[in-house]
């Protein structure tokens, strides 16, 4: 990265808010799903759940942000840390909705983490 | 196969079409200028075949959200989310295989996409309770 320190700070906060919008979004979606189960199940009313498009508004955002990050990190640094939002997700879905998780999934959660620097990583 | 299942399915793979559209599109409009200066001199009307495929993607993107909410009610987020990384496995294929898209096939991604697969066998294997509780 070129630019100045305050900057550089700058362009984490943006690539963490971009994890935490990504990940809020998946809560919505999972809040969207577990209200149109308790309607009933109308495809219709689904479509515009407020849920559904809070959680477009936190993905819109998430992308600009994320577009903001791209500019001035290299994208095999930038997308492994996006993936973080996968054990975020997990926490929070044990935290909210009080998932149930066996230790193996976290260990797959990992190996998709690494799979995912293999994939973008440059080296 | 549950009607779940292939919702999971479809949704993975409107989005990482979605994705491969988006990037043939923007291929299609060259650079973007973003800075104002330039873009009033310089301007010219993107091309059309470009305009559409990046429709054509945000639809995908669209399309994978709605179908990932019918997802959602039948299984945990805790299990359901880490299977969206199969969309980094379509993604690479697609763009190998896309001619308009064009990028590099390499060993390391390749050791990638097995780690992403295993990791997904690993994560709807041990279940417990896959089926979301009431």
């Amino acid at each position: 990265m070129t630019e100045g320190f305050l900057s550089s700070r700058l362009v984490y906060l943006a690539l963490f808010l971009s994890i935490i919008l990504t990940s809020t979004a998946q809560i919505l979606q999972k809040l969207a799903a577990d209200k149109s189960k308790q309607l009933g199940e109308s495809g219709q009313k689904q479509f515009l759940s407020p849920f559904v498009l809070l959680s477009l508004a936190c993905l819109g955002l998430a992308l600009l942000l994320w577009l903001v990050v791209l500019s001035v990190m290299p994208v095999s640094q930038a997308y492994p840390m996006l993936s973080l939002s996968y054990i975020i997700v997990m926490l929070l879905a044990r935290w909210i909705f009080k998932e149930h998780i066996p230790w193996q999934r976290w260990f797959g959660a990992a190996l998709i983490m690494l799979g995912i620097s293999c994939l973008t990583g440059s080296a | 196969m549950r009607a779940a299942t292939i919702y999971l399915v479809i949704s993975i793979l409107a989005g990482a079409c979605g994705q491969l559209m988006l990037k043939a599109g923007l291929i299609a409009l060259g650079p973007l200028d973003i800075a104002f200066e330039n873009f009033k001199d310089s301007f010219t009307l993107p091309s059309i075949p470009g305009l559409a495929w990046i429709a054509a993607g945000v639809i995908g993107y669209f399309m994978a959200v709605i179908l990932w909410v019918k997802v959602l009610k039948k299984y945990p987020l805790n299990m359901a989310y880490p299977l969206l990384s199969l969309g980094y496995v379509v993604v690479y294929l697609g763009s190998v295989w896309w001619p308009a898209v064009n990028e590099s096939f390499t060993q390391q991604k390749t050791l990638g996409v097995f780690l992403i697969i295993i990791g997904v066998i690993i994560v709807t294997r041990f279940s417990g309770d896959n089926r979301q509780h009431e």
